[in-house]
């Protein structure tokens, strides 16, 4: 239960910490950023872990785990699920979701309803949805995924990897193209 | 208290987890599932329902069963954004189609292949099919469900001050 325990404290701690550098400095890598505060509360929670008593003072006996190291692991494991699973999913949703995106903007409308014209024209703070797509093909230059040569974009050989590996689990599981 | 219960609890976790992603995998290969997400969601739930059989079976303790359901619930945390990526990323997409271009694609030919009217189209359809949007006179309104989607990730953005994004 210590672990389970700290891992929640830990990733309480790291959301607290992401809350208040958002709201403090602008932050332009802020997924990157995100990264740097969960790595920061590891070692953290390490340490809490280490000094800490088993049963960290008021666990019941039936509570306390006699494989110490497995506890602390599980306990690491929660807290990295909890970041990787839970909070960056959060943020790049609320950052990147188109879907959320267009809900947002339908609910910010002054009516409360958007036609798709108007949605297309609205999207992303009144940026368009052209916006939208020429952001994601910067992100695939910025990311290494592919290069400019010539005014054409080119798989790099991490794109062709990221290619091969996407495209074949989506022909494995026989998903189609996204809209 | 044994020990080995808690590692009996983490290790049942585990291996129903693990059988939860080959029956993805298997499942998806055969069958054109129509409800995927909620599929993929069924099956995990099937793994903590068999990690809590598991452990009532190997009489572990309530709390290290909870512990054994815990390893599903992380697991599925990690494994939902995985398969989205893969099943729905824009970015994906694109560069799985400038990769299959022989001399690469320039913008005006990957604007071709999405126009923008399509992609929204094709997204408010998704929205409307799922319930989040109610559609009248050719406009969209939120329902209630897309409310409770909408707002508290309002509320997010604005706390983490992240812009309008998208």
């Amino acid at each position: 239960m210590k672990g389970l325990l700290l891992a929640a404290a830990g990733s309480l701690t790291c959301v607290l910490a992401v809350t208040l550098l958002f709201r403090a400095v602008t932050v332009s890598r802020r997924a990157a950023a995100m990264l740097y505060v969960f790595l920061a509360t590891v070692p953290l929670y390490v340490a809490a872990y280490a000094l800490t008593p088993a049963d960290l003072g008021w666990l019941p006996d039936s509570l306390v785990e006699q494989r110490a190291f497995a506890c602390g692991a599980f306990g690491l494991f929660v807290h990295a699920a909890l970041f990787f699973g839970g909070w960056l999913q959060v943020y790049n949703l609320a950052e990147r979701g188109f879907s959320l995106r267009i809900l947002i903007d339908i609910d910010e409308s002054p009516g409360g309803a958007l036609s798709a014209d108007d949605e297309e024209a609205r999207y992303g703070g009144g940026r368009g949805i052209r916006w939208m797509f020429d952001k994601r093909l910067e992100g695939l230059v910025s990311a290494g995924l592919a290069t400019r040569r010539a005014d054409r974009l080119v798989a790099t050989d991490k794109g062709a990897r990221a290619a091969r590996l996407f495209g074949g689990l989506r022909a494995f599981l026989q998903i189609g193209t996204p809209q | 208290m044994s020990a080995d219960l808690f590692g009996t609890a983490l290790t049942s976790g585990a291996v129903w987890t693990a059988a939860a992603v080959a029956g993805h995998f298997v499942i998806f290969h055969m069958v054109q599932v129509e409800h995927r997400a909620r599929t993929l969601t069924l099956l995990f739930g099937c793994a903590a329902f068999a990690t809590l059989w598991t452990c009532l079976l190997l009489d572990v303790d309530r709390w290290r069963t909870l512990y054994g359901m815990s390893v599903v619930a992380c697991a599925f945390l990690l494994y939902m954004p995985f398969y989205y990526t893969v099943a729905a990323s824009q970015s994906v997409q694109l560069v799985i189609d400038i990769h299959g271009a022989p001399d690469g694609l320039s913008v005006e030919e990957i604007r071709a292949r999405y126009p923008v009217d399509e992609i929204l189209a094709g997204r408010l359809e998704t929205l409307l099919w799922a319930g989040y949007v109610t559609e009248m006179d050719g406009r969209f309104a939120l329902t209630g469900k897309g409310r409770l989607v909408s707002r508290p990730f309002r509320a997010v953005k604005a706390l983490w001050r992240l812009g309008p994004g998208g």
